[in-house]
């Protein structure tokens, strides 16, 4: 009896293991810093894209449900990100941005902006 | 990296890491020479100095303070970036622990005086404890002087005034988050230094009665701090969620895990001779997390994928160097005390309170490898995981969780505990913190499954205008006003069959950036959460000729239609086909900076849109037009969210606190008085 309870739990774990696993391969999205990088993602695949927002750009769609702004890597190429969300907070002068989603009909369909606060954590 | 430079200011801290430094010597030498007892003189030096080293510290602490209340030290770089004058008293007070420094700072505070509470204990002192504590506070001096809160700048202008602190951070949650978290992390230190004691001596048997209050107190306080952390996510950020599985949530969510697992580990050693072994390698672990976790944070390591983190200050290479150095000590400990180790008396007897807890243990310990591993992947493969992974992941860990919960709960400790389940519960056991902390939990479980049922909807309302409805209600635009200088206020009703509310929305510009805050509503069957996304003043449409839009573009409110037709990059002009119903369609060629009248309305060539920049104009590239005209009024765009039953969420956290420091009370007494409550039969 007691044997085969322990049996159970390390096949239990082991399952829990296995299943850890398959998630993490199904729910990766790599971090890439260059638009070229974005581009050049297999069709369909998520991407974590760290640029700049470039300022004053950001607009709401005339029906108001999907955000458009424009980001820059390092190399200044730009990038048109769109985002059915909401502007995150301090959205205007973050410096940077990580917008993770996937790059189809030359935009990126971002599904999460997170900000890079400019003053949370870091000085100046 | 910035200079490292002594002044008046900071020299408190330099005397501090002196003398911890000094008292880490004379605690190793009593510790190697087997100078145990407490009163021994080397000992007293030995409290003496970390005593003025605390005492250093306090100073420093004090110090900072001062300058930032005193309004007039903005030369000092960390209080210009954090304090201004025209924040009250509270966030002024909170500006001290806001950024990087300062909340070592207060870290190194509040260890510090742990680390004296460890001394006065005449049952917990030992010289390897405290040589052990003192190493600690050696290093957090060392980052402070690599990340020096009182460093000045280079060239100061007697007008720069102090930024301020972040609007978001002005929240009395978020004022008091950071003390707590960190008082939390340093409480959990303390189980491992008196470990150190147990291993070295190699016996194992007492160091887990000693160990269990400051589990359990620091336990307790990272637990509210983190609840404290998702109040203000929920209140504050305006997406309407709670958690968001960020690498600084989950750095500090990894050692609470192991710290829960720690605490139940300690209790099933003092009441069943159980786990002796697991709690020393919960213990060390938990303490390497803690050191991990500012790893994460502080170092800068993950500051070019983690929104969060703080920007590295120089101190990536000690953090690294501390880091290795602890992985080191604590994976060789154990080693000393191997021959001591016994294995668990009795096997265990499934479903036995003793089988639950361990299974509860187990959860614990997968969730926290589950939870560090997707935390620490971007570190070695730059390859993150999407919420998805943890959010999959914590079914099966919320299911087993929730049924060894309910299960235990039914079963007492009692003498026959180790045989298979009697449904015995004594009354009196549904009055212990632990009880209420398990139902805290089970509440806060539901709360989370039911949050997965929220909905959410973006809405775009014409001032004065018609409404939408979303989640039952239908939202009206009413007004907006300037409700002070820098705050704007939009006016929004929701109605539902007879019931009204009025939602005041605001929207604050600041020098930091525009901060839309948040409205909530909360009935018994949920939140009506809502949140001011914008405002338009003209409507606006963007065109493309691959569609962004469809094509043609309905004007806003309008029954009339814009088609792009073609664009002049060099002449700066578009030319576009306007169409309003019963009319013939009509070329018109618009200019930027001159716009052109069709009908009733004017169109406003807005700028160019383009993906490449200094690329050539590409099939994707378009315009922003503006439209202005009769029936085009001002539009807020809003998010309306319904969440179901979240306040089970917030009435969990708090049955959690509450049953933590019911628990934290109970242990500190029962140490203090020595009465374990022990049933006769346990070995």
């Amino acid at each position: 009896m007691n044997k085969l309870v322990y049996v159970i739990g390390a096949l239990l774990i082991l399952a829990f293991i296995g299943m850890g696993a398959r998630e993490m391969m199904q729910s990766q999205s790599p971090y890439v810093e260059t638009v070229a990088e974005v581009k050049s993602a297999p069709a369909g695949s998520s991407v974590q894209f760290i640029g700049a927002i470039v300022p004053g750009k950001a607009k709401y769609s005339a029906d108001g449900k999907e955000l458009t702004f424009f980001m820059k890597d390092k190399n200044g190429e730009t990038l048109c990100v769109r985002f059915e969300g909401v502007k995150p907070q301090n959205f205007d002068t973050a410096p940077k941005a990580v917008v993770r989603g996937v790059y189809k009909n030359s935009d990126f369909h971002a599904d999460q902006v997170l900000l890079k606060c400019p003053s949370k954590y870091e000085g100046k | 990296m910035q200079s490292i430079t002594i002044s008046l200011d900071n020299l408190s801290i330099y005397i501090a890491l002196f003398c911890a430094v000094v008292s880490l010597v004379i605690y190793v030498i009593s510790a190697a020479a087997k100078r145990d007892d407490h009163d021994h003189v080397i000992n007293k030096i030995a409290g003496y100095v970390y005593f003025a080293s605390t005492i250093f510290v306090g100073f420093a602490s004090v110090h900072l303070m001062q300058q930032i209340l005193s309004l007039s030290h903005y030369d000092v770089a960390y209080i210009y970036d954090y304090s201004g004058p025209k924040d009250e008293l509270l966030y002024r007070i909170s500006s001290f622990w806001a950024g990087q420094e300062g909340s070592l700072l207060l870290w190194t505070l509040f260890s510090g005086i742990i680390g004296l509470m460890l001394i006065r204990k005449r049952a917990v002192f030992a010289p390897a404890t405290m040589a052990f504590w003192c190493s600690i506070q050696t290093f957090f001096l060392v980052l402070l002087v690599v990340a020096d809160p009182f460093r000045k700048f280079a060239e100061y202008l007697p007008e720069m005034v102090g930024q301020g602190l972040n609007p978001l951070l002005k929240n009395p949650w978020m004022a008091i988050h950071p003390p707590i978290v960190f008082l939390g992390y340093a409480a959990l230190l303390a189980p491992a230094a008196i470990v150190v004691q147990a291993l070295i001596k190699g016996d194992l048997r007492e160091w887990s009665n000693k160990a269990l209050p400051w589990a359990v107190f620091g336990w307790v306080s990272l637990s509210a701090g983190l609840i404290l952390g998702m109040v203000w996510s929920y209140e504050v950020l305006g997406w309407g969620g709670y958690w968001g599985w960020d690498p600084v949530e989950n750095a500090s969510l990894v050692p609470w895990l192991t710290g829960t697992a720690l605490v139940h580990g300690l209790v099933m050693q003092r009441y069943k001779g159980r786990m002796a072994w697991s709690n020393v390698i919960l213990a060390l672990v938990t303490f390497l997390l803690v050191i991990y976790a500012t790893f994460l944070t502080r170092s800068g390591a993950l500051s070019k994928i983690s929104v969060h983190s703080f920007s590295d200050l120089g101190a990536y290479a000690y953090l690294l160097g501390f880091l290795i150095f602890y992985a080191i000590i604590c994976n060789d400990l154990p080693l000393l005390a191997w021959k001591s180790i016994k294995p668990d008396a009795k096997p265990l007897q499934p479903v036995s309170k003793d089988f639950i807890v361990v299974v509860g243990v187990i959860v614990m310990i997968l969730f926290a490898g589950v939870a560090l591993i997707g935390t620490s992947l971007p570190l070695l493969t730059k390859v993150g995981v999407k919420p998805e992974f943890y959010n999959n992941m914590c079914k099966p860990i919320g299911f087993v969780a929730a049924l060894a919960i309910l299960i235990s709960s039914f079963i007492s400790w009692s003498r026959t505990g180790n045989s298979p389940v009697s449904f015995s519960f004594s009354k009196s056991s549904w009055k212990s913190g632990s009880h209420v902390a398990h139902i805290g939990v089970l509440m806060m479980m539901l709360g989370i499954a039911f949050s997965s049922l929220s909905k959410t909807e973006k809405l775009q309302l014409p001032m004065g205008g018609s409404s939408s409805s979303a989640m039952g209600y239908d939202f009206t635009y009413v007004s907006r006003e300037k409700t002070s200088d820098t705050t704007d206020t939009l006016i929004v009703w929701a109605k539902h069959n007879d019931h009204q509310i009025k939602i005041p929305l605001e929207i604050v510009n600041t020098n930091r950036g525009m901060l839309r805050k948040p409205r909530i509503f909360s009935f018994f069957t949920g939140d009506l959460y809502v949140s001011p996304a914008d405002i338009k003043i003209t409507p606006s449409a963007s065109l493309t000729k691959d569609g962004w839009m469809s094509l043609p573009a309905q004007i806003p409110a309008t029954e009339a239609y814009v088609t792009l037709l073609g664009m002049n990059v060099e002449k700066r002009e578009v030319t576009l086909q306007y169409q309003a119903p019963g009319q013939d369609a009509r070329e018109i060629t618009v200019a930027e900076g001159h716009p052109a009248t069709v009908g009733d309305y004017t169109l406003i060539f807005d700028e160019f849109v383009q993906t490449g920049e200094g690329q050539e104009m590409g099939a994707n590239a378009g315009v922003n037009l503006a439209v202005e005209g009769p029936g085009l009024a001002e539009r807020a765009i809003i998010e309306v969210s319904w969440k179901p039953f979240i306040s089970l969420l917030w009435i969990g956290t708090a049955l959690i606190i509450l049953g933590g420091l019911m628990a934290t009370w109970r242990r500190f007494r029962e140490y203090r008085t020595k009465n374990y409550g022990i049933l006769p039969d346990n070995n």
